[in-house]
């Protein structure tokens, strides 16, 4: 991944590298431009080898990597986390959008202001809206609607044993 | 043949009638007649919708969108599997375009099994999204009708917009994390539009039940079709590999050993899939999601067990058509 400071100016870099430091140490930061820890329980979800923004992927097993089984998987952290405050978890069920690459390697703090690239939560001012549900919300898509009493969501009536 | 219009896959889900879907793997050579024989042998008349993976565990194979169109030719309906590891948006957008182009209706949406573990460890993983950005993207472009840059979809300007009305499919592996969490990140899958929901091979009913209930507690078991994995073991060996060596997989101990001490390997393997089934039937599902690994000869007869199965419990399908149809 091309990192986007080295084609910056002197001031741009000196700034990059002080706030690169701080942010490593404190959330193992990877500088991809777009800061959004603040919707991933204070922890970094760069940190996953597949760059996961919205959740573990099918691999994470028991609390470790799929890639680097010794590694613990970065996503069960970031749940784990969650559960301390109850507004960190509420903002981990936001969708995190697809990741501006062409911001990787930049300052996040100077993306905010003054280069006003992102908003404060770490997005783009105008992310891709996501679509809100699937076909089965739509009134017209003939999903068989849940009985009155609800007995079609009812679960394994044996499951409770 | 001319493509089908719409998914049957589909209208089938809708009238909620129970489907069996099955996972095929693209030979690893530039081999149709190996596809076509295949789908022909074990698939047709079997499968209400035929998986097709996208270089699964990372091993190069033959597209998934290439197989795709050669069951459509063979009178089956594909579900085409995408993953975000080799492709970036550009790449995944143009795949989809020529997937509809050419009559493919279903897409599951994946993030993709990493490089490290495949044939292929030095390739640069793409990861350009995750899976549920490619679920917003596809879900954007059938209710839009507009491409990830904002773009219109029209094949010049004075043309209709065209919404590719997809299903879309995501995965879930509803072992290994808390289900409460795994069950926020579902809930993500379907507000950005998923459809349906294929699950990891399930061999563990009571961590799968716990899943289900957290599942249950958001509403999800409603609002997204799921279609349980089941995953037939030919051998105590096999079982114990996929255990150890395949990313995201739960194998209960005792579940090995029942395979160790089986006189007849494969009879024991197909009877453990269908207690599963059976226990799984139990639950409100859409359907059941078959892995054949290795195995794609148990598929006529796994199909036919399952479909009675299901049936005794009051499930209403459609025979699938065989193959040429
Ligand atoms: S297991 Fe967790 S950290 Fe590892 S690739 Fe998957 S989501 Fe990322």
């Amino acid at each position: 991944m091309f990192h986007q400071i080295k084609h910056r100016g002197l001031l741009y870099r000196i700034w990059y590298y002080v706030e690169r430091r701080i942010k490593e140490l404190m959330f193992d930061c990877h500088m991809c431009g777009q800061c959004v820890v603040r919707s991933t329980a204070l922890t970094c979800p760069m940190q996953c080898p597949k760059q996961m923004r919205n959740g573990p992927c099918g691999g994470s097993m028991d609390g470790q990597c799929e890639v680097f089984p010794e590694r613990r998987c970065i996503w069960t952290q970031i749940h784990r986390r969650s559960r301390r405050f109850e507004w960190m978890r509420r903002k981990l069920a936001g969708i995190q959008p697809a990741i501006d690459w062409s911001l990787f390697g930049s300052s996040a703090w100077l993306n905010i202001w003054p280069e006003k690239k992102i908003a404060l939560g770490g997005h783009a001012f105008t992310p891709a809206p996501v679509p809100s549900g699937n076909i089965w919300d739509r009134p017209d898509a003939g999903a068989p609607a849940p009985t009155a009493d609800g007995s079609a969501a009812q679960s394994n009536p044996e499951a409770g044993r | 043949m001319t493509p089908p219009a719409s998914s049957t896959l589909r209208r089938k889900l809708e009238a909620g009638q129970f489907v069996l879907t099955v996972e095929m793997v693209p030979p690893r050579a530039p081999d149709l007649e190996n596809i076509t024989r295949r789908l022909q042998k074990f698939f047709a008349g079997n499968a209400d919708g035929v998986n097709v993976t996208d270089c699964a565990s990372a091993i190069l194979r033959m597209s998934s969108l290439c197989a795709s169109r050669v069951c459509i030719d063979e009178g089956l309906e594909p579900v085409m599997q995408l993953t975000c590891r080799d492709r970036n948006r550009i790449g995944l957008q143009s795949e989809l375009i020529s997937a509809w182009a050419m009559g493919i209706r279903n897409v599951l949406c994946l993030t993709g099994d990493h490089v490290r573990f495949g044939d292929h460890p030095t390739a640069k993983p793409v990861f350009d999204m995750d899976s549920t950005n490619l679920i917003a993207m596809v879900s954007r472009m059938r209710a839009e009708g507009k491409y990830c840059s904002g773009e219109e979809i029209r094949t010049s300007a004075k043309s209709d917009l065209i919404k590719m009305d997809w299903l879309i499919g995501g995965a879930a592996n509803p072992f290994g994390n808390e289900p409460e969490d795994l069950a926020l990140h579902m809930d993500k899958k379907r507000r950005a539009g998923a459809d349906f929901l294929q699950t990891q091979p399930v061999y563990d009913i009571e961590a799968f039940d716990a899943w289900w209930r957290a599942m249950e507690a958001r509403g999800l078991h409603r609002s997204l079709k799921i279609l349980p994995g089941i995953l037939p073991p030919k051998g105590a060996k096999g079982l114990e590999y996929m255990k150890t060596s395949v990313p995201g997989m739960h194998v209960p101990d005792a579940t090995i050993r029942r395979m160790q001490g089986a006189a007849d390997a494969q009879a024991e393997g197909r009877a453990i899939a269908l207690e599963l089934v059976d226990r799984l039937l139990a639950y409100p599902i859409a359907g059941i999601h078959l892995y054949p690994v290795m195995w794609e000869s148990v598929i006529p007869e796994l199909a036919a067990e399952i479909r009675g199965r299901a049936a005794k419990t009051g499930r209403t399908m459609d025979s699938v058509a065989p193959a040429g149809t």
